[in-house]
């Protein structure tokens, strides 16, 4: 009776939407992800102690003695534009102070097929800073936009300037490769507020 | 002339052994990793705070057990994100900030007793290094608690402290991989320990073995 039980038990599943998935001339094959902000931002209830929580709790800062580090949430769209999975992108620096650029790392989870564990060295200091007492993520301010509406964040440690994926799971395990950030604007709005899209451009073989 | 050709084979093995030790051709192989430096670092994880399911059995069978309101979105009904601050246990040193990822898995079956949720960690030390941890956590044993208390009467639940990284079998699966900075490259394993209905302590703890990579 038991094992029946087991049997027959319907456990969760995991909606997949069929992969949008291109494959190159050279080799390889190329998969690309959208998330659109506000929209897509991750809300979470609170924000842990010591962590300040920006962007309608949807981004966390926790600052050191001379470096911060930001945790941002998303809803993670294909190039469809369906919600597939959580993404989460972390920015700082590697050593104290805050020299140069910062790095990112960022962490797609598409529950029906894997993850995607990826890390780049930033194109500018893209990290969060202190304004007014508050901490802000550059990107969110109206300043940033003054000189362009697309910017690519990606800026290394891949030859072409291209981010790492560092290791895949699930269907992703095989694969090795690099990808590109990318930040669109769309909008202005009122009070210095932005809308606007993050391309992540993905390229993976099957590791050697 | 026989003696001769023996002893000739005698030191040509051995020095063809001892060249091998010095060199060590394994060292090489792209991706090889070298132990130059092994430790452990126990890292607690406290003030967490989560939306989706829950870290529970219940939640990985499907009941609607949520944080934070839950999603709503179809792909993401049984995922569940996380954002916790990991400070070192026992020893002084720089918080890290935290964010994991978890989902259950597509492949669960209970006839081969395996009840388990996909998970990616990701870590970050201001002004230090990040890195990435990859695996998965076992609610198994979870379960069997959950159901013996529910036998004698307690209700459907666990308490106290519980490994969630599998005990066999899977461990290897528990990775640690270097991401920037000064942490780049990090390798090793990890294990995480859930600690159930803590009032005030810590929500369970991390630990981390880890080797540089050559």
């Amino acid at each position: 009776m038991s094992l029946g039980m087991a049997w027959l038990y319907p456990l969760p599943e995991q909606k997949r939407f069929s992969s949008d998935i291109e494959v190159l001339t050279n080799g390889g094959r190329q998969e690309d992800f959208m998330i659109r902000w506000p929209q897509d931002r991750v809300s979470l209830p609170a924000a842990p102690e010591r962590v300040s929580s920006v962007a309608d709790g949807s981004a966390f800062v926790l600052g050191g003695s001379r470096s911060a580090v930001s945790a941002e949430l998303f809803r993670l769209r294909d190039s469809a534009g369906n919600v597939v999975g959580l993404a989460s992108r972390m920015t700082g620096h590697g050593a104290p102070g805050r020299r140069g650029a910062s790095s990112s790392n960022w962490v797609l989870m598409i529950p029906s097929r894997g993850s995607l564990l990826m890390s780049q060295r930033d194109s500018a200091d893209v990290g969060p800073v202190q304004k007014g007492g508050q901490w802000i993520l550059p990107a969110m301010a109206r300043e940033f936009w003054n000189a362009g509406t697309r910017y690519r964040i990606t800026a290394g440690p891949a030859p072409g300037g291209r981010g790492q994926i560092l290791k895949g799971t699930g269907e992703f395990s095989e694969l090795t490769g690099t990808y590109t950030e990318t930040w669109e604007l769309e909008e202005l709005k009122a009070k210095g507020r932005t809308e606007g899209r993050i391309l992540l451009s993905t390229v993976t073989e099957a590791r050697r | 002339m026989k003696w001769i050709v023996m002893i000739a084979g005698l030191i040509a093995g051995f020095s063809a052994g001892a060249a091998l030790l010095l060199v060590y051709p394994l060292d090489w192989l792209p991706g090889h990793t070298l132990v130059q430096r092994a430790s452990q670092t126990r890292l607690s994880i406290t003030d967490a705070t989560h939306r989706g399911i829950k870290a529970t059995a219940g939640a990985m069978l499907g009941f609607r057990q949520t944080d934070g309101g839950g999603f709503m979105d179809p792909a993401l009904r049984n995922a569940r994100i996380s954002v916790a601050v990991l400070d070192p246990v026992g020893e002084a040193g720089a918080p890290a900030l935290a964010v994991k990822l978890s989902a259950v898995a597509v492949d669960n079956n209970l006839l081969r007793s395996r009840l388990v949720a996909n998970s990616d960690w990701n870590l970050y030390w201001p002004g230090h290094g990040s890195l990435f941890l990859t695996g998965i956590d076992d609610y198994w044993p979870l379960l069997k608690e959950a159901i013996w208390s529910a036998l004698t009467g307690n209700g459907f639940r666990v308490h106290g402290s519980h490994l969630l990284t599998p005990a066999s079998g899977h461990a290897a699966a528990q990775r640690v991989i270097g991401a920037s900075g000064k942490l780049k490259r990090l390798a090793g394993s990890y294990r995480e320990w859930q600690q159930y209905d803590s009032a005030d302590g810590p929500e369970g703890t991390l630990e981390l073995d880890t080797r540089i990579r050559r």
